[in-house]
């Protein structure tokens, strides 16, 4: 019998419940995946606190992970420190990311040309695909509007006619796109993509190349942001994109904050041209409590947990790594692979 | 019967917002829809300054007293209650463009012979998509999130899909069931409260009155879609809030006087509730010094959930004509209101 693929899973103590990584889970996830435990054994590591944070890792947490990743052929967790990996984890040849954008492991500089890298787009959909309708429903009823009335004490009444036969424009693609398709169908709304890669896809009516979105956004009453955080799309959603949107029309974030130039759709809020925007991302987060976001009007702003299902996203994510685990001896093609040519 | 042609009289109101308010291009697309009927209506419009019939102008009145001499099927809001059976002779049908009818209870002024029509189900479409939207945002907790967005506060409170969550639904009519049918769309578990012995569709359960403490206890949601009537007045007090868990969230569509919106208040201001979205109120347009503009984990909408801009006025006269046709056939009308039970 081959010898077992030894596994780190890298977590904190201070996670929170939806991002937590912990036996019980892991042995959830092996209930569901059998084969794995004959092909796998593992290793929690959990640091004080998650690499990133500010203030991040202390001696400790350096020494609890080098010791652990030191002897590993594979690891599931969201960062660690990149530039002793090489050197550090000589032996790992597959990491799973915790997460769809990946923007803070670039660039990819540190990762051996042996070690394959995966993230967990996918294992957001249905809690994208719920969030997605509720905010879709939300401008069509104009809820970022109603709170900003009910901030004022005003009672404006208006009524609105159903979001069924309206149009959604889908600003990307990928798995979250997909998931805010599927959002649309079951609303009875046509959707239409924007992607630079993907010329058709099930869900969506028709996909243009993203130098058509200013012709295409004339047709939309709400507007998704769906597209992967790069070097190149740094505020790419910007005026001229506020400026050709349907008067009236909504406006969602779901992606990354760095895409949207915040400036640009303040002003399209405030001079009314478009009726409402709800945003999950934002380019600083925690949003800073000086940002004029937090006061804008016919905004609706969540902290970033519009995609992550407290409950079901940590299992689906494992249950990703899970496959490709198993894929790994057979020398099969991993899911979610990442291209550091593209970025995503 | 107004020169051997059924006479409907629509009065529209200047009290009512223009959703309510029926147009001549309206009524024209219904005479186009139903051309084998056409020849055979007489169909005025009236339009009343205001809601309240004991306000009425003189000229008012006297517009709507000639039109209703010959009306056989009124469709409106509000109208002079008393000698119906005197200055409408013909009258056979009130179709009410609402679908509470509690304005005009008791129901002794109803003349022999006259049936009473309300407007439940032309909602449905659009209450539908806002009930939908409704328990998302409860199993979301974006009222929460919206009282931290006001305090400028990152609350980063994470939760799961609505797939598996308890939703308690006081009325099976039908918001009651399209609440139902929407929250099993989402996946959600859905307990039924009525006191009649009834079995629809898209409910899990449906419990007596007297077991909805029990109910209660298993909630993640309660949604009120029951008519008001004197059973359901204040059924949301201090007392029956208290059996629900401290994440449980209260949406209300139907009627603001089935809660106490002081109780209400305090169990959010308490966090002994998770949040709670509600559309009426026990007075509208809620006055500006309410209470209930600064309770937090709420939001309020102003009693606009179930009515379409667009297709209202259409629905309710298509209704309106399926009614016409069923009483030419011998059939029973939909939505025959049971007096005894006020709705």
């Amino acid at each position: 019998m081959p010898e077992k693929m030894k596994v780190l899973i890298l977590t904190a103590e201070d996670s929170q419940t939806v991002f937590r990584m912990d036996s019980e889970r892991l042995e959830a996830a092996l209930s569901r995946h059998p084969l794995i435990r004959e092909l796998a054994e593992f290793e929690i590591c959990r640091t004080s606190t998650s690499f990133e944070n500010t203030p991040g890792w202390n001696e400790n947490d350096y020494e609890m992970f080098y010791r652990a990743v030191a002897d590993k052929d594979a690891m599931i967790g969201y960062m660690f420190p990149l530039e002793t990996f090489r050197e550090k984890a000589p032996h790992v040849k597959y990491v799973h990311i915790i997460g769809a954008g990946v923007e803070h492991l670039f660039p990819l500089t540190w990762l051996p040309e042996h070690t394959k890298l995966t993230n967990s787009r996918g294992a957001h959909a249905p809690k994208t695909c719920e969030y997605a309708m509720m905010a879709m429903l939300m401008l069509g009823n104009n809820i970022p509007r109603l709170v900003t009335a009910q901030h004022e004490h005003r009672w404006d009444g208006h009524f609105l006619t159903v979001v069924e036969g309206k149009t959604a424009l889908v600003v990307g693609c990928g798995k979250q796109g997909s998931a805010v398709a599927l959002a649309a169908k079951r609303l009875g709304i046509k959707a239409i993509g924007v992607d630079p890669y993907v010329p058709s896809k099930d869900g969506f009516e028709k996909i243009v190349h993203p130098d058509k979105l200013l012709e295409v956004l004339p047709e939309a009453d709400y507007v998704f942001l769906t597209m992967p955080a790069t070097k190149d799309s740094y505020h790419f959603y910007s005026t001229a994109q506020f400026a050709a949107m349907k008067p009236g029309a909504g406006f969602v974030n779901i992606c990354r904050g760095k895409v949207l130039d915040a400036d640009a759709l303040l002003a399209a809020l405030e001079s009314g041209q478009i009726s409402g925007a709800v945003l999950d991302v934002f380019e600083e987060e925690p949003l800073p409590s000086d940002s004029p976001l937090w006061s804008a009007k016919n905004i609706v702003l969540t902290p970033h947990m519009g995609c992550d299902d407290e409950v079901n996203y940590i299992p689906r994510c494992i249950d990703i790594f899970f496959r490709n685990l198993a894929r790994l001896p057979r020398g099969e093609e991993l899911e979610n692979q990442l291209d550091p040519e593209l970025g995503f | 019967m107004y020169q051997g042609k059924t006479h409907i009289h629509i009065e529209n109101s200047n009290g009512s917002p223009p959703v309510f308010n029926a147009t001549e291009q309206q009524v024209q697309a219904l005479l186009d829809k139903n051309p084998d009927l056409a020849g055979e209506l007489h169909i005025t419009i009236g339009c009343s300054d205001r809601d309240e019939a004991e306000n009425w102008s003189a000229i008012n009145l006297e517009e709507y007293y000639a039109q209703m001499k010959t009306t056989d099927i009124f469709v409106g809001y509000m109208f002079p209650l008393e000698n119906i059976r005197g200055y409408a002779p013909d009258l056979k049908v009130i179709h009410f463009i609402s679908s509470g009818v509690d304005h005009v209870a008791p129901f002794t002024w109803v003349p022999e012979g006259v049936q009473l029509v309300n407007n439940r189900g032309v909602h449905l479409p659009k209450s539908g998509e806002s009930f939908g939207m409704f328990l998302a945002m409860l199993n979301a907790g974006i009222p929460r999130l919206v009282t931290s967005q006001h305090n400028k506060k990152w609350d980063r409170h994470f939760t799961s899909i609505s797939q598996g969550k308890t939703l308690v639904v006081i009325g099976v009519g039908n918001q009651g069931g399209e609440m139902a049918r929407r929250a099993k769309g989402l996946g959600m578990y859905v307990i039924g409260i009525s006191p009649f012995d009834e079995n629809p569709e898209f409910f899990d359960e449906v419990l007596p009155n007297s077991r909805m403490k029990e109910a209660f206890g298993r909630a993640d949601m309660v949604a009120l879609t029951a008519p008001l009537t004197d059973d359901t007045r204040n059924m949301m007090n201090r007392e029956t809030m208290d059996w629900l868990p401290k994440h449980a969230g209260i949406i209300n569509v139907s009627r603001g006087a089935l809660i106490d919106e002081k109780a209400l208040h305090d169990k959010l201001v308490a966090g002994e509730l998770s949040g709670a979205i509600l559309d009426v109120f026990s007075k509208e347009p809620l006055p500006q010094d309410h209470f209930l503009w600064e309770t937090p984990n709420l939001i309020m909408t102003p009693h606009v959930s179930s009515d379409d801009l667009v297709n209202y006025i259409p629905r309710t006269l298509d209704l309106m004509i399926q009614n016409l046709r069923n009483e030419r056939e011998g059939k029973p009308l939909i939505n025959l209101l049971d007096l005894s039970r006020q709705f």
